[in-house]
């Protein structure tokens, strides 16, 4: 994957979660759903950089890497009205939505959840012949679980295939890191027991999916790696925005795809990163996928 | 005959070496005391079976569990050795959610081996016995063994196989006899182990009480009467129906369980033979209420003189 197609998925997994975003509005949904409008940089470059059988345990908050991965919004939205066309079959919900024929095989509403489990797919796939890495996604508030240490000291000391992915949005629920905790320095922490660290912010596509690249690598080669990667959830809470009086943002598909004007809003920076040729033949892409995606959503509702 | 533990350790070397690909992970598992001698032998053991891999583990319970779950979801099999039961409550989120989440997914298999430390003396939190309780949490399987013909059956249906199931053993008995009655009825999983073809009465013996059972039914059989015993395991009460229609045939229950939860399993059981047979005379020999908080010798004495 080039960084072009890379920043063409940014705008498309953005799209995506603002149709999602306005069916919300539209109370369409029976159940939460957590948007990571802001989180599509990691979600494509992570998705960029998996190859072949490697397999993704994600949070709840696992949107973004469902429409890469799926590379269509209906498996999300059709489980979301809890649809038996839905990648879970409607049995699944938003938090716990898998699809394990895209590789996503795991996602868990509990902190920290997911990543003993990853480090069992990664057990699993450590038979011979086969070279396989879990990403294993989980957050700043997660890594102050038990689990996260335990599961980082396991793989390392078993040298398991796993990628840890830390997207740090500086919240769990409603608060930030300084109003809950003392700072983590994740590297030094990675460094304390060998496991191998990248840091990234900005959201520049090249970057993300090389460090991510080379994650995967190394934990092929040598056992895990940790990527924590810097990002704004636009959206702090499950549903729609605007939502609660207090939300940050008054996000609006009529608006554009960009919400923030800055190196916050990869969407901004996926931009900056395509040719004014590539991004005009985006956005038409993407227009007449609007067209589209409101009759059939229409349609659906008309069947609902 | 061999004792407890010289049985159970020749029951998992037996099956560990019939298990390709499996997984055997555990604290100490090939290493030190190889778990009070449960695993003793286990990577020669192992060694024979194609794929197969012995991991000695540090000490994250939460993790190993998790793992375990993972593997299966990925269609691999797990068996994991756990020194004390209790650990296994630094577990509870994934014996709750994960499984909840991977129950019946991915083809795989999870057998946690786990020991009771009812040895006495213990203290409060080491010698916790609730395989029943967190069994319930997730409507889980779990088989708790007191006997050689019972923990042959339950290795033959449950270890190593598809899906999860707890596997408990008692520190208590490692040293006793292993027991050498054959059963006359092992229902499928196994759910229930029926001894003895009495039926002036039904024992029904829950977590480590099968030698119990074996004295109540001696003192039965020492006053003219007849029973036959059941070992009761945790799983869907279906199961036990070969154990109902005895006692709604028999007229005659005793429950044994000597669990320190609040809530025992016999409770089940015994509605169960009340709605089929509302005449049915019950009698439950349970722990003392406050035995959960003391520093105890933890055996199990339940007082029999008054049966009759």
């Amino acid at each position: 994957m080039n960084v072009a197609s890379l920043a063409r998925q940014i705008l498309q997994i953005r799209f995506w979660q603002m149709a999602v975003n306005e069916d919300l509005k539209r109370g369409r949904y029976r159940i939460p759903v957590h948007l990571a409008i802001g989180h599509e940089a990691a979600a494509a470059a992570v998705c960029g950089a998996m190859s072949g059988p490697d397999q993704l345990a994600l949070t709840h908050r696992n949107i973004a890497y469902h429409l890469a991965r799926a590379g269509a919004i209906e498996p999300v939205t059709l489980e979301y009205q809890l649809s038996s066309g839905g990648a879970g079959h409607g049995r699944l919900g938003s938090m716990n939505l898998t699809n394990p024929e895209r590789g996503i095989v795991y996602a868990s509403s509990i902190l920290g959840n997911n990543l003993p489990v990853a480090c069992g797919l990664a057990m699993a796939n450590a038979a011979p012949g086969r070279r396989a890495v879990v990403f294993a996604v989980t957050g700043d508030g997660a890594i102050e679980e038990g689990a996260f240490w335990e599961s980082l000291v396991f793989a390392r000391s078993h040298r398991l295939p796993v990628v840890f992915v830390v997207e740090n949005n500086d919240h769990s629920l409603a608060s930030t890191i300084e109003e809950r905790r003392c700072p983590i320095r994740l590297g030094a922490l990675c460094d304390a027991v060998g496991v191998r660290f990248a840091g990234l912010t900005g959201n520049e596509p090249g970057q993300y999916l090389a460090a991510l690249t080379a994650a995967r690598r190394q934990a092929l080669d040598d056992g895990p790696a940790c990527v924590e990667i810097h990002v704004a959830t636009f959206n702090n809470h499950a549903g729609a925005t605007p939502g609660w009086p207090s939300d940050p943002k008054s996000i609006d598909l009529g608006r554009g795809l960009v919400v923030e004007e800055s190196p916050r809003d990869p969407v901004w920076v996926a931009r900056g990163a395509l040719d004014p040729d590539d991004y005009e033949a985006t956005r038409g892409y993407l227009e007449a996928l609007g067209r589209s995606l409101a009759a059939s959503r229409e349609a659906i509702c008309r069947v609902i | 005959m061999p004792s407890y533990l010289t049985r159970i350790n020749q029951l998992i070397l037996e099956h560990a070496a019939r298990l390709p690909d499996a997984i055997h992970m555990g604290e100490n598992i090939d290493k030190g005391s190889c778990i009070c001698g449960i695993a003793k032998g286990l990577g020669e053991a192992a060694a024979r079976a194609p794929g197969a891999r012995v991991v000695n583990v540090g000490n994250c319970e939460n993790t190993h569990v998790g793992l375990g779950f993972g593997v299966m979801l990925n269609g691999g099999n797990t068996i994991l050795y756990v020194k004390q039961l209790d650990f296994l409550a630094l577990a509870a989120d994934p014996l709750i959610n994960t499984l909840n989440l991977v129950r019946g997914v991915g083809g795989g298999g999870f057998t946690i081996v786990a020991i009771v430390c009812d040895q006495g003396f213990q203290g409060p939190q080491s010698s916790w016995n609730g395989l029943s309780a967190l069994c319930s949490l997730t409507r889980a399987a779990g088989y708790a063994i007191s006997d050689a013909a019972q923990a042959e059956a339950v290795f033959l249906g449950q270890f190593g196989r598809p899906g999860f199931r707890i596997v408990a053993l008692s520190q208590r008995l490692f040293g006793e006899p292993a027991g050498t009655e054959a059963p006359v009825e092992v229902a499928p999983g196994p759910a229930v182990v029926r001894f003895g073809q009495g039926s002036g009465a039904t024992i029904a013996c829950f977590g480590f009480t099968l030698p119990q059972g074996f004295a109540l039914r001696d003192r039965l059989a020492a006053q003219g009467g007849t029973a036959a015993m059941f070992a009761v395991h945790d799983v869907p009460a279906g199961g036990w129906n070969p154990a109902v229609h005895h006692a709604a045939q028999s007229g005659r229950l005793y429950l044994l369980d000597d669990g320190k939860g609040a809530v025992s399993p016999a409770h089940k059981l015994a509605h169960m033979v009340l709605a089929a047979a509302p005449g049915c005379r019950v009698s439950a020999f349970t722990r003392e209420e406050d035995a959960p908080a003391q520093v105890c010798a933890d055996r199990f004495e339940p007082n029999f003189s008054l049966v009759a």
